[in-house]
This record gives C-alpha cells, sequence and structure tokens, in this order.
C-alpha cells in the first residue's frame, strides 16, 4: 500500500512537471475588421465608359469616359447620381450637375484632348 | 581536535577540587582562583564572537512574459467602384499598432478570424516587425485555426507596429453590406 502511494506521487509530481515543460505561454489581443462591397451596375446603353473630348469641342454630351490621358492638371473624378427609375436624357443630367459644369469648363479651358473619370451609379 | 574550552573546564575542575585534597593550600586556591577568573575567563568571555544566527530562504523565479496589445480598430473596409473595374477591387488600411514584449525566444505571432469571409472576397493582414521577421501579407479569409504572421521573434519588446489590412472582393462581387470579423492576434510560444 505504501509502495503504491509513493508511485502514485511520483507519478502525479512528474505529470506536473510535463504540464509546466509543455505549457504554451501566449497573449492576445483582438481587432474587430468592418467591410462592405458597394460597386454599381449601370446599363451600358445609358453609359459610353471610353469615349473621349475631342479638342476644342463643348463637352455637353461626351464627357463620360474612363480614360486617363496625360496632362499638365489633373482632373477631378465625378461621381453622378442618376434615377434609372425615370429615364432622362442623359446628356442633360449631366449637363445640370454643377460638378459636370467645372468639368466642362476645364475641358474648354485647356482646349486639348483630356479625358475625364465619371462614376455613375443608380 | 579538542576544543580548548574543554581544556579550561578540566583545569578549573583541578583546581576547584585542589583545597578538597589538600586543605592548607585553601586560602592559596582560593586567590589563584580569583586570579585566573579575571586573567583568562573573563577575557575569553569577551573575546568570545556570543552572536546568535537565522537563516532564511530566498525563492527568486522569473516567469515566462507574452504579452500583445493594440491601439484600436482598423477603418471600414468599403470597396466601391464600377462593377467589372479590376482597379476598384481591393481597400487597405494601415491606421491601428501593435505592441508586444516577451522574455522568450522564438515566439511568434499568429492570427486568426472568428467567421470566414463571403464567398469573392479575401481579408489579408501584415503585421510589420523589428523583433521579428513578418510574413508579409497573410491571407486570414479562412483562418479559422490561426496562422502565422510574424516569426522568429527573440525576447525584447517591439512598440507600435504597424498593422495593415486588406479587404478585396473579386469583379464579380458587387453588393455586401456591412459585416465584421473579429481578428485575434496571439503573441505564442
Amino acid at each position: 500500500m505504501k509502495r503504491l502511494l509513493h508511485i502514485a506521487a511520483l507519478g502525479a509530481f512528474c505529470g506536473i512537471c510535463a504540464t509546466q515543460a509543455f505549457a504554451q505561454h501566449s497573449s492576445s489581443a483582438t481587432q474587430v475588421v468592418t467591410f462592405s462591397v458597394h460597386r454599381s451596375t449601370v446599363p451600358a446603353s445609358l453609359v459610353s465608359l471610353s469615349s473621349s473630348v475631342p479638342d476644342g469641342r463643348r463637352a455637353d454630351e461626351q464627357i463620360l469616359s474612363s480614360k486617363h490621358s496625360p496632362s499638365p492638371r489633373s482632373l477631378p473624378k465625378l461621381t453622378v447620381t442618376l434615377d434609372s427609375r425615370q429615364p432622362k436624357n442623359l446628356a442633360v443630367e449631366l449637363g445640370t450637375a454643377n460638378a459636370v459644369v467645372d468639368v466642362k469648363n476645364e475641358l474648354i479651358t485647356y482646349a486639348t484632348r483630356k479625358s475625364v473619370v465619371l462614376t455613375v451609379s443608380d | 581536535m579538542k576544543n580548548p574550552y574543554q581544556n579550561t573546564r578540566l583545569l578549573l575542575t583541578f583546581i576547584i577540587s585542589f583545597p578538597y585534597f589538600v586543605p592548607s593550600m585553601g586560602k592559596v586556591i582560593s586567590s589563584l582562583l580569583v586570579v585566573f577568573v579575571l586573567l583568562f575567563v573573563i577575557p575569553l568571555h569577551a573575546i568570545a564572537q556570543g552572536g546568535t544566527s537565522v537563516v532564511q530562504i530566498v525563492t527568486v523565479e522569473v516567469k515566462p512574459i507574452t504579452k500583445i496589445a493594440v491601439n484600436g480598430n482598423p477603418g471600414a473596409l468599403t470597396v466601391v467602384g464600377q462593377s467589372g473595374d479590376p482597379s476598384a477591387s481591393s481597400v487597405s488600411d494601415n491606421n491601428t499598432r501593435y505592441s508586444m514584449v516577451t522574455n522568450l525566444d522564438n515566439v511568434k505571432i499568429v492570427a486568426s478570424i472568428s467567421d470566414e469571409m463571403p464567398d469573392g472576397t479575401r481579408l489579408m493582414v501584415k503585421l510589420e516587425s523589428s523583433k521579428g521577421v513578418s510574413n508579409g501579407p497573410v491571407d486570414i479569409s479562412r483562418a479559422l485555426t490561426p496562422v502565422n504572421v510574424v516569426s522568429g521573434i527573440n525576447r525584447g519588446s517591439d512598440l507600435n507596429q504597424t498593422i495593415t489590412y486588406t479587404f478585396a472582393a473579386s469583379e464579380s462581387v458587387n453588393e455586401i453590406n456591412e459585416q465584421s470579423r473579429v481578428i485575434t492576434l496571439t503573441l505564442t510560444d
């Protein structure tokens, strides 16, 4: 009986030692990452993504473009919101937007071949 | 080796018991005894360092230290743009920092995510490190079990290191409402 007790005590001691030897020491910190995706899907018939503005021409209707040609000044990026439920003349919509007016002035002032990046969403 | 006190005791016993055997010498012996005490016993007591001692056992232990902390959450990662436009497919945030300290060698930082990312999206994390080797942008989109982001960190501290999160969405993904994931960074050996 005494020998059994000794063996049990020895086993417990060894177990504790092994646990200590292989114990992982760690510390954790957490962060919350928030994400979302919002991409527009505009009907192709309404937007021409690669048209360009010819030299000296007023840009009432051909202002949509996704190309960015080299220029001495970077052109502003615009966001124009269209209501697809009430189809209107795209040129009128763009022509009344203040931001587009600024771009038109920019184009007329420089009278060179330039491109404007527009993002149109419904 | 004989104890010097044993010799002294033997001598005293002899001197004190001497008058018993030679009664006529009693007075002389008494005088000798007084002289002996004055000459030897009192100086011996004076010379003897009779202090006491106590013993204490001081146990010293340095426990393993691993500590990591971050300074907040990254901003919302929102992919916007034209559908099918490959240039608008990912967004990054590098505004958060982490600090760590350890007294162990060869520890690492692992990252895990609370839930898998939606199909067609990826979340990557990159941790800068001056004490270890950064694994660069590591895809943790499916990392329900931790993956290594920094390894080979030796003892010391690393303060205000940049964490960069990159969220990417394939062109086929047009709309995902705002979702969140908990990212756990663990410093471990």
